[in-house]
């Protein structure tokens, strides 16, 4: 009799646990496609005698902490690629925007509108033509110039924006690192999908400003930037955008005395935008600068020391501010609208010739840029080159980083990923299981029933 | 490997997003016929075809200065054998009006025949190619002489590049051919001829031979200098469209597609994105029959 009623409670518990199981599974299936999700499995085990039977000892969640490790990283470093490329071809795209040239095309038109001038130099519709041919060349630069500052102060936008995010990401990171320490280690299903959202939001946040995340055995993360902890347990450190001098925001973590973070961020989103912001646009403003400041100072060289058909001379043909150069380059006031000073004769005694114009054509072999090292069109052209190259080692890096994401997605997909198809083998075996502990207990209730009318 | 419907999506959507990107790749270099669109195309390629687009764009401006300087050129050289003939005739008429046999009013005949000279030379000495007077030195947008035949423009040779390297002058002042410092001004020598025509005065005439001979030669060394140029300046478009194939040749094959391996790569992509597309068909098949059974 002892022995049947313990037979009623083996199939009871096998009842219980294919149950669990078939919800365990229900679950996985129902997660399939959510972004973060570790397919869950149940545990069970072999009761202990006197009981015997099955006993469930909660639901493991499967994930191989390594890769997750790994591929947290590369989520970083493939984000941070995309936003170097991404900055990289709209600077590009600042200094060539056509695909023609950029300043290099404007000053092939201008040496040609001076060209056409050396046949006719005292038609008014050439001159004039010349004229604005140099003030083609100056509005091209300066907008090119006022095109990378806009785009500067948008990659110091987009810093600003990841670092709001990231504190609001890290906030629900120390949120969920005292939700699961409160929990403990015993594995259940709500304790895997608060690691889950967790470790979303860690992988989220190496997207935005490449923290770090160390995980201990309770389950606790410890986020850090380049070694100063923004989370730790439930507490968080906040990260401050903050004004330099210039007027950009540098990342400044209170840790306890303010600490500047920039440089150690790991590569996210907000370390290409600082890199972009920092150091690759301030490279093509300083050297439309410089060519501003060259040109400027060759042209007006030229035509301060001729003479216009009007007999004016030692007027300048552009003007530029000291600082930030090619934002101010333009035509000087004194020859602006006024075609009839373009200084294309070579001295007061010969108004008409074309000495003025062939000084300036010369400008079109001459060494007058970059230190006297490169002609006004290679030092343009070698910008575009310079920002070409940029752009090409960025999609090409990013290309990499993109595939070294997709194989270590793949890679956790593999361990923690919910295949269908095992899933309803699962539930199919739990349901046959359930139909068997059934089945137990109906033959046991026909024993008993047998026994009792005994 | 354990394979999951995560993974297979993920596997088809990357293949077929790449098949995709390399479709629209291949499209556009076979629509546009360019290979290298930017700089970040291909950095060399792009920077060589840049040098070369350069070159192209001296060549326009110094076909556009060259057609100045032809045309230029061109009216002067009219306007000088114009004069020539006009000279010649001159010389034609003092030889005949030294003939003893003449009346004076056939002298005056000749007179108002050597004004009408006069007034031609005149005209073609002030001759414009569009708005500019063409014999005025620098000073091209006045009349290079007076009526009185004296001289308002410059001794500024305009020139201009009209082919690398290639430099022409695109006019000849007035002053060096008409009313040259070293010889006679032809408008006074024919304005003293019509004066001694007038007064029948055959010595005077007679002697006059001379200096309508230099002046004729005054012209027609001019016009020789004007010719000479003019051939440069025409010989000066060969030499620039032999240039501007060798850049334009140079430049294709920098940043140009070629046209029968970017229609196959465009052949092969399409062929790839089409496999793609029916392998991600066939694996959804699969996977529908399998939650099916």
């Amino acid at each position: 009799m002892a022995n049947l009623l313990q037979s009623l409670s083996l199939g009871a518990g096998a009842m219980r646990a294919s149950t669990y199981g078939s919800r365990v599974a229900a679950n996985n299936i129902a997660n399939v496609s959510t972004p973060g999700y570790s397919r869950q499995s149940l545990l069970q085990s072999t009761a202990p005698s006197p009981l015997l039977g099955v006993k469930v000892d909660g639901v493991a969640r499967l994930i191989d902490q390594s890769i997750a490790g790994q591929q947290r990283a590369q989520t970083g470093a493939a984000a941070g690629s995309s936003t170097r490329s991404q900055y990289a071809r709209r600077v590009e795209n600042s200094l060539d925007v056509a695909g023609d040239g950029g300043i290099a095309a404007k000053l092939d038109a201008m040496f040609s509108a001076y060209r056409r001038l050396s046949a006719t130099p005292t038609d008014p519709a050439t001159r004039s033509a010349a004229l604005g041919s140099v003030a083609d060349v100056a509005s091209t630069v300066r907008n090119t110039a006022t095109n990378l500052v806009a785009l500067q102060r948008d990659a110091d936008t987009s810093v600003v924006a990841a670092v709001n995010e990231a504190n609001a990401v890290a906030a629900n990171v120390a949120r969920l690192n005292g939700a699961i320490g409160v929990m403990g280690q015993a594995p259940s299903q709500e304790l895997a999908q608060l690691i889950d959202e967790r470790d979303v939001a860690l992988t989220r946040l190496s997207e935005l400003v490449g923290a770090e995340a160390h995980i201990d055995e309770r389950n606790v993360a410890t986020v850090s930037i380049g070694g100063i902890g923004i989370v730790i347990g439930d507490t968080q450190r906040v990260l401050k955008p903050t004004a330099d001098a210039t007027g950009l925001r540098d990342i400044v973590v209170d840790a306890p005395t303010p600490i500047v973070v920039n440089d150690k961020l790991g590569p996210s989103v907000a370390r290409s935008a600082i890199d972009a912001r920092d150091v690759t646009i301030p490279a093509r403003l300083a050297e439309l600068d410089s060519f501003a400041r060259d040109f400027a100072t060759a042209a007006n060289a030229i035509q301060s020391t001729h003479v216009g058909i009007d007999g004016s001379t030692g007027i300048n043909l552009l003007t530029t501010g000291a600082a930030n150069g090619a934002l101010t380059l333009a035509l000087d006031p004194a020859i602006a609208g006024q075609p009839q000073r373009l200084a294309t004769s070579s001295s007061a005694t010969s108004v008409g010739d074309t000495g003025g114009v062939q000084a300036f054509l010369g400008l079109e072999t001459a060494n007058v840029a970059s230190g006297g090292t490169m002609t006004l069109q290679q030092a343009a052209q070698s910008s575009i080159t310079a920002a070409g190259n940029e752009a090409a080692r960025a999609l090409g890096d990013d290309a990499v980083e993109q595939r070294r994401k997709t194989q270590l997605d793949a890679a956790r997909e593999q361990v923690s990923g919910v295949s269908i198809q095992d899933e309803m083998l699962s539930l199919d075996r739990y349901q046959r299981a359930y139909q068997a502990a059934a089945r137990v207990i109906t033959t046991v209730d026909e024993m008993l029933e047998t026994l009792m009318r005994m | 490997m354990r394979v999951t419907e995560g993974l297979t999506f993920s596997q088809m959507r990357s293949n077929i997003g790449t098949a995709q990107s390399r479709a629209f790749a291949a499209t556009e270099v076979a629509s546009s016929g360019t290979r290298v669109a930017k700089s970040s195309d291909d950095p060399t390629s792009y920077a060589r075809g840049m040098v070369m687009k350069q070159g192209l764009a001296r060549l326009e401006g110094m076909e556009r200065s060259g057609t100045i300087a032809v045309d230029h050129l061109t009216v002067a050289d009219d306007a000088l054998a114009a004069s020539e003939a006009a000279v010649t005739r001159a010389r034609e008429i003092a030889l005949a009006a030294g003939n003893t046999t003449l009346s004076p009013s056939d002298r005056a005949g000749y007179a108002s025949e050597v004004a009408g000279l006069r007034a031609t030379l005149l005209q073609q000495a002030n001759v414009r190619s569009g708005d500019t007077y063409v014999f005025a030195g620098g000073r091209t947008s006045a009349p290079a002489y007076s009526n009185a035949g004296v001289y308002a423009g410059d001794t500024n040779v305009r020139v201009v590049e009209a082919a690398p390297g290639d430099m022409v002058n695109s006019n000849v002042p007035g002053s060096a051919i008409f009313t040259p410092a070293s010889g006679l001004s032809v408008f006074d020598v024919l304005e003293r001829l019509e004066a001694n025509l007038r007064a029948s005065d055959v010595p005077a005439i007679t002697a006059q031979l001379d200096e309508l001979d230099t002046v004729h030669s005054q012209v027609t060394v001019g016009r020789t200098d004007v010719g000479l140029q003019l051939e440069r300046a025409q010989l000066a478009s060969s030499s620039r469209d032999s240039v501007r194939l060798q850049l334009e040749s140079a430049r294709g094959a920098a940043v140009d597609a070629d046209t029968a391996s970017s229609y196959t790569s465009l052949i092969q992509a399409q062929q790839a994105l089409e496999s793609a597309i029916a392998a991600a068909q066939r694996m959804m098949q699969t996977m529908q029959s399998g939650l099916g059974r």
